[in-house]
């Protein structure tokens, strides 16, 4: 097999997926929060190539695609949020969000 | 050559039958002139849900044995289809009670596709056999209720729901793709059935994975402590929405969180048990003690569905048949009592025009004698009194806990059930109340709106709560069918 | 060893040259001024222009038709594996690709009756 051993794709794709996470938790731009999910799930999805590569199957593969168009599908439906927050005036920071929290 | 799996037919008719009520109520939406648009793409998406839920019926009745189907990507059973009935049956009341609800021409016709689109997903989650089709079903449902969250964008309160919810939703998910991709890595395989068995059960990626997995059904389910998003997005979505996700989102989730554990994690049960016991007892306690100090109706009901999200997981503690069973049983009132309860508030807040809270409620059950019986039926079937089937179903899931040795899990339900009679019995309370001279004098002028919409799915909710008491046998005999085709 | 990391050290060159080229060219063709003048931070001082608004705002249209396009243009990821064993799976994967690109085309009547795709 060319390239490094499988681990080392899983340190990477687990790192990845935490800097995502650690971004939705601890960043308060709604912009660099879709940003983060996307990490997360990019992290993921290198986990899985890197796990079918090993098992030599497909199934992870095609997971990993499946992730990339749900992904995008997703940020989409967060990026019209983000413009209709921008649009009607409403703080674009999350933790100024809290109309709901009387 | 490649083979090409057999297509099963009914097997994907509930969710066929609802991805066509979506594509034809958003070309109404676009198509149709603006006057009969609401009418146009509300009849497909009750024609939608009618269809998925008698599919979804004749699949139960045909599928006497659990297989996999289509090269193994949904299991054709009758857990599924049952889960299928229940989804299709909230959504054929939400969809009469959102027919009313406001709404500018723009977006008269979207909500209805989008209703439609996600009760299709939930359809196709709960009959996932494999984590591929798991996933996508979750988020074809996942990504039609953000965005139907959202859809008032008048309301500011609509888009921040949306916003959360689709941050907290899209965090879950991408835990539970990560878990997944662990699963995968220790056992090779993507099927369900497949995972079971094929990797040592100490194994760390499978138990890694698995927690992972958990964690994300956690949040789908509002289970406490992944819940903060429930009450903001309940108290911020339409109304009928709200009823919706508490109704079926919930249910799907407890469902297809069971079947996974049960058949592809059977090794690993005494972790999953305990994880979910901890679940039940941090929901009862933060759903029961938040709902106490709730004034908004939106707000308090939510926090009553994360105390039920902890009920619920007795099922999952008790990893029994008769768990299953309770499960199955309890969801069935639970869904009804869910959508008849904010049907009220909708209807409420429409004579209104302001949230409903507890003050405002005051005189609710003068002004309409018969929807506050309604309110009341549905309030005490949430603290499980009997004449209603929150009772019946109660005592199933405190059977199933104590008989898999759950004791002082029965002593936490208890306690949480007494608590619960505070928020619920104080709704029924504050509706037979004199309004305060002077608030709110203009709502008392008006006539009573009339829904006959609204009205009929009420009614039929009311039915299904105080019938499943009655009708115990044959639905329990349901559940068992059921239930007998998980492997527990 | 060095054999293994080669691919990676490849990689590597390619992702931060074509970053790096990015931002090169963004740098190269902005029209922003280099340096902010001093005023910009201050208050609109009457008569005086204060120089360019500082925040530059693109038309919605503009995020719509970008937010369609990455949806529209993500979903060619499905169609990749699929041309490469369409002749093995026949009419099966051709009717796939059928249902496939019709719900897409559901979509995309549905945005062009909206209007999404007018620049207004």
């Amino acid at each position: 097999m060319l390239g490094p051993a499988i681990a080392w794709y899983l340190v990477v794709g687990s790192a990845i997926f935490a800097i995502g996470a650690a971004g939705v938790m601890l960043r308060r731009n709604p912009l660099i929060m879709l940003l983060s999910l996307e990490l997360m799930l990019n992290g993921a999805n290198l986990v899985l190539i890197a796990f079918a590569r090993r098992h030599g199957s497909l199934d992870g593969q095609v997971f990993a695609l499946a992730v990339m168009a749900v992904a995008a599908a997703e940020v989409v439906v967060g990026l019209g949020l983000v413009v209709a927050m921008a649009r009607r005036k409403i703080e674009i920071d999350v933790d100024l969000l809290s109309r709901l929290r009387k | 050559m490649i083979r090409t799996p057999a297509i099963d037919w009914l097997t994907l008719a509930p969710s066929l039958a609802l991805l066509a009520a979506t594509i034809a109520s958003l070309m109404a939406a676009v198509l149709v002139p603006e006057r009969r648009r609401r009418n146009v793409s509300w009849f497909f998406c009750l024609a939608g849900y009618a269809g998925a839920f008698a599919a979804a019926a004749i699949l139960f009745d045909r599928s006497p044995h659990s297989r996999g189907v289509i090269a193994n990507a949904l299991f054709r059973d009758r857990y599924g289809a049952l889960a299928a009935m229940i989804v299709a049956g909230v959504g054929l009341l939400t969809t009469l009670v959102y027919y009313g609800e406001r709404s500018t021409v723009d977006r008269v016709g979207e909500r209805f596709a989008l209703l439609a689109s996600a009760g299709g997903g939930m359809i196709l989650f709960a009959q996932s056999a494999n984590l591929l089709t798991l996933f996508l079903g979750l988020e074809w449902l996942s990504i039609s209720l953000y965005v139907l969250c959202a859809l008032e964008r008048e309301r500011p309160e609509a888009i921040e729901a949306g916003f959360k919810y689709l941050i907290v939703g899209g965090f879950s998910s991408a835990i539970l793709v990560f878990g997944a991709a662990f699963v995968y890595g220790a056992t090779g395989t993507l099927n369900l059935a497949q995972i079971a068995g094929k990797a040592p059960s100490g194994d760390l990626f499978l138990i890694t994975g698995l927690a992972m997995i958990l964690v994300g059904f956690a949040f789908k389910a509002s289970a406490a402590p992944f819940h903060t998003w429930t009450p903001d997005v309940y108290q911020g979505a339409a109304t009928p929405v709200s009823g919706f996700m508490a109704g079926a989102t919930k249910a799907v989730a407890l469902l297809v969180a069971l079947r996974v554990l049960s058949v592809s994690f059977s090794a690993q049960e005494h972790l999953w048990t305990s994880a979910a016991a901890a679940l039940a007892v941090t929901s009862l306690v933060v759903g029961n003690l938040a709902a106490l100090a709730q004034r908004d109706l939106k707000r308090m009901l939510a926090y009553s569905s994360i105390s039920h999200a902890g009920f619920l997981l007795f099922a999952i503690t008790a990893a029994s048949s008769l768990g299953t069973r309770a499960l199955l049983y309890y969801l069935i009132p639970y869904g009804a009592a869910s959508v008849g309860v904010f049907a009220l508030a909708a209807l409420h807040e429409r004579e209104l025009g302001e949230p409903a809270t507890l003050d405002n409620l005051a005189g609710f059950g003068w002004r309409r004698p018969l929807s506050g019986i309604a309110l009341w039926i549905f309030m005490l079937s949430f603290a499980g009194f009997p004449l209603t089937g929150g009772f019946v179903g109660k005592v199933y899931l405190f059977a199933a806990a104590y008989r898999s040795g759950w004791t002082w899990l029965l002593i936490v339900g208890a306690v949480a059930t007494l608590v619960s009679l505070g928020y619920y019995l104080a709704v029924v309370r504050a509706i037979y109340m004199r309004p305060e001279p002077g608030e709110k004098a203009a709502a008392k002028e008006e006539p009573p709106l009339l829904d006959r919409m609204l009205s009929t799915a009420v009614f039929a909710a009311v039915i299904v709560t105080v019938g499943s008491f009655f009708a115990v046998q044959p639905l329990i005999d349901l559940a068992k069918h059921a239930a007998s085709q998980l492997p527990l | 060893m060095l054999r293994n990391w080669l691919p990676f050290l490849i990689y590597g060159l390619f992702a931060s040259g074509i970053t790096g080229l990015m931002l090169f060219i963004s740098f190269a063709l902005s029209t922003r001024a280099r340096t902010k003048p001093a005023q910009q931070g201050l208050p609109f001082e009457s008569g005086v222009s204060t120089g360019a608004p500082t925040r530059q705002r693109f038309t919605i249209g503009f995020y719509l038709t970008a937010m369609l396009f990455i949806l529209f243009d993500i979903e060619i990821v499905f169609l990749y594996p699929l041309a490469i064993v369409l002749d093995k799976l026949a009419w099966f994967g051709f009717s796939e690709l059928v249902v496939f690109v019709g719900l897409l085309a559901v979509a995309y009547v549905y945005v062009w009756r909206k209007g999404a795709l007018e620049w207004e």
